[in-house]
């Protein structure tokens, strides 16, 4: 038994976390909803909505409807913005002491350019998180993030345009993620986030309509887990780059499979929803499985799996 | 927060009346009651499947520390909910969201509820009789048959004129209760309807034949407005309807939980 406070912080190659529990992006707003209910200076890091160029109306309603142990969501990246984001929320999480990852998503390769520039050269932002994987709008997104050289041209455009760590948001939604994660390792991605929603759908059966009205949406929730973990465990152990594991991640157990997977942080999304609370207490929960098992940093969690 | 369950009785086949228990619940921040149109966010039980709260309205505030709900049976949620018995655990997060809004001038309420549409109207009717007797207020509660118009005898205990209607004539007039608000507003409009408001809640078309009687006569329509739900807070943008941005001229998606769940009718887009 270790006796002193076990150390939580981790490196995601150049971004330094406190702790290794972030929010996912989308799940979290802009902080200011959820500082009501705990102190954000106590997270890893925030990561915010994704910002685009211009503020985006989203998709029209009904956007979400719950699914066994998940729930799709068809939000269609709704957000204020890039620069009403800097303006009006920025100023707002940079009073906390966390890390702020600004998640962003374009059209074109130019608009992510473009949102990158604008961010580097705000106050208060720690890292551009890349989405190049949201199933939810027509253009962009996951047409990015399922094709391979347009995955390389947007981490490498974002990675020109900014000195601040990029981390590349990858797409489930494809039949091997590893060389994604390799073309994103090589166009200069600091780290990765793995995983983005997972493509699906559902139907009502009294109406016969689609109970979403995008028709198709992201599955997030517990019931993704499964294949959350093994994406991780598959890039982990075939390309260098440190990795947030996120993915039906509802308590400290989940995250600390996924660090065991090979996640050297982990986000709470969908679980924030459920439980306000969710990511204080995971790092609580992680804390004292630590504890309890004489692991005096985190980083030796980090690929343990006994595979 | 933790909740208690005092009470959770069936009043009729799949409607329940559920009182629960915690410090403060039935209060917002720095000790000001919950008002009137907000909702909370439950879960009952832990399990990941249903994952999601539920939200339900404010139907009665018991005290500070006691809040009661009118709730439907509509899947497994609510079934889940309804087999909690007395002493029994429920994660409760809330109150939530704006409210019914009271501008200063309004003098007569005219409060129409269909189904469990009554649920969030008896907290404003509550409201109302104990605490706002500068204004007056009639209600008009239909239903698909007598069972099914929940709360009027509660309303007529309160002194409020309660108008009654049922698809199946089995009580009140026969039809929709919106043609007794009609011949109501039709009735008494020679003596001046200014600083009248028409709160409303209840099935989608029932809420649009109102809006829509409200504008023919100038009424101002405040009305409570479902969708599904994720967080509650205001934090995942699921719950979104259109409603008009009158500054821009057109239409905006805004959050049923945050900015509403009530909206003012004539800004919806139906
Ligand atoms: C702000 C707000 C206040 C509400 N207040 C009350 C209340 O006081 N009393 C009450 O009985 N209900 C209320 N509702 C509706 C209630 O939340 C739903 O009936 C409930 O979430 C259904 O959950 P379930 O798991 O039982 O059903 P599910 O299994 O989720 O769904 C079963 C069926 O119910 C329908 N349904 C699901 N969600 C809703 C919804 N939000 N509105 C209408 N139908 C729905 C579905 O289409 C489905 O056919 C309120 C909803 C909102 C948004
Ligand atoms: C309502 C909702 C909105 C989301 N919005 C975004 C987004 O804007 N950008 C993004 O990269 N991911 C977004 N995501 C994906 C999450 O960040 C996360 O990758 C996914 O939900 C899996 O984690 P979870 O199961 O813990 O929720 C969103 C997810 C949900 C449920
Ligand atoms: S339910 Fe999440 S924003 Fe309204």
């Amino acid at each position: 038994m270790v006796k002193i406070k076990p150390s939580l912080s981790v490196k995601l190659g150049p971004l330094t976390l406190k702790n290794p529990v972030v929010t996912a992006s989308g799940t979290f707003g802009y902080g200011e909803e959820y500082s009501k209910y705990f102190d954000l200076s106590l997270l890893g890091g925030i990561t915010t909505k994704g910002l685009s160029l211009k503020p985006m109306q989203g998709n029209p309603p009904p956007r979400l409807c719950e699914t066994p142990s998940g729930m799709l969501n068809a939000i269609g990246l709704q957000n204020v913005g890039v620069d009403d984001f800097i303006k009006r929320k920025l100023p707002f999480l940079a009073g906390f002491d966390t890390k702020v990852i600004a998640n962003i998503f374009g059209n074109t390769v130019e608009e992510y350019e473009a949102v990158t520039a604008r961010l580097d050269r705000a106050k208060g932002v720690h890292a551009i998180e890349v989405n190049i994987s949201c199933p939810n709008v027509k253009k962009g997104g996951m047409a990015f993030g399922t094709d391979l050289e347009a995955t390389y041209d947007v981490i490498r455009a974002v990675r020109n345009a900014t000195s601040l760590p990029v981390i590349a948001k990858l797409s489930p939604n494809v039949t091997d993620i590893v060389p994604f994660a390799d073309r994103a390792a090589h166009a200069g991605a600091d780290a990765l986030s793995l995983i983005n929603t997972l493509l699906g759908m559902a139907i009502d059966i009294k109406n016969r309509k689609p109970r979403i009205a995008n028709i198709t949406g992201g599955l997030s929730g517990p019931a993704i887990r499964p294949v959350a973990v093994r994406i991780v465990w598959q890039v982990y152990r075939a390309v260098g780059l440190p990795i947030i594991g996120m993915g039906g991640i509802m308590n400290a157990e989940d995250a600390i499979e996924f660090m065991l997977a090979g996640a050297t942080a982990v986000a709470a999304g969908t679980a924030s929803f459920v439980n306000p609370l969710a990511p204080v207490e995971i790092i609580a929960g992680i804390e004292r499985y630590m504890i309890e098992n004489g692991i005096d940093h985190a980083h030796h969690l980090i690929g343990q799996v006994q595979a | 927060m933790i909740a208690r369950i005092r009470k959770n009785e069936e009043l009729l086949e799949g409607y329940f009346i559920v009182d629960i228990e915690a410090e403060g619940i039935g209060l917002r921040k720095a000790g000001r009651p919950a008002v009137p149109g907000q909702f909370y966010m439950l879960k009952a039980g832990p399990s990941t499947d249903p994952l999601l709260r539920r939200p339900l309205s404010l139907h009665r505030k018991l005290s500070d520390d006691s809040v009661r709900f009118l709730y439907r049976r509509a899947g497994r949620g609510t079934a889940l909910l309804s087999r909690l018995i007395p002493g029994d655990e429920i994660d409760v997060l809330g109150p939530l969201g704006n409210g019914f809004p009271m501008p200063a001038g309004i003098k007569h309420a005219l409060i129409v509820g269909g189904g469990i549409g009554i649920a969030p109207l008896m907290a404003l009717a509550d409201y109302i009789s104990d605490e706002r007797k500068d204004i007056s207020a009639a209600a008009f509660i239909g239903g698909r048959s007598r069972e099914y118009v929940l709360g009027a005898d509660e309303f007529s205990r309160k002194g409020i004129e309660t108008f009654t209607a049922t698809e199946d004539g089995s009580l009140g007039k026969k039809g929709f209760i919106t043609h007794i608000l009609d011949e109501y507003i039709h009735e008494h409009k020679h003596k001046g309807t200014g600083g009248w408001a028409i709160y409303s809640c209840g099935p989608h078309p029932m809420l649009i034949s109102v809006a829509a009687m409200a504008k023919k006569y100038g009424i101002k329509n405040y009305t409570s407005m479902e969708s599904n739900m994720a967080c509650g807070i205001g934090a995942c943008m699921g719950c979104v309807i259109g409603v008009l941005d009158r500054e821009h001229g057109s239409s905006v998606y805004k959050k049923v939980c945050d900015d509403g769940p009530v909206f003012d009718a004539d800004d919806i887009v139906w």
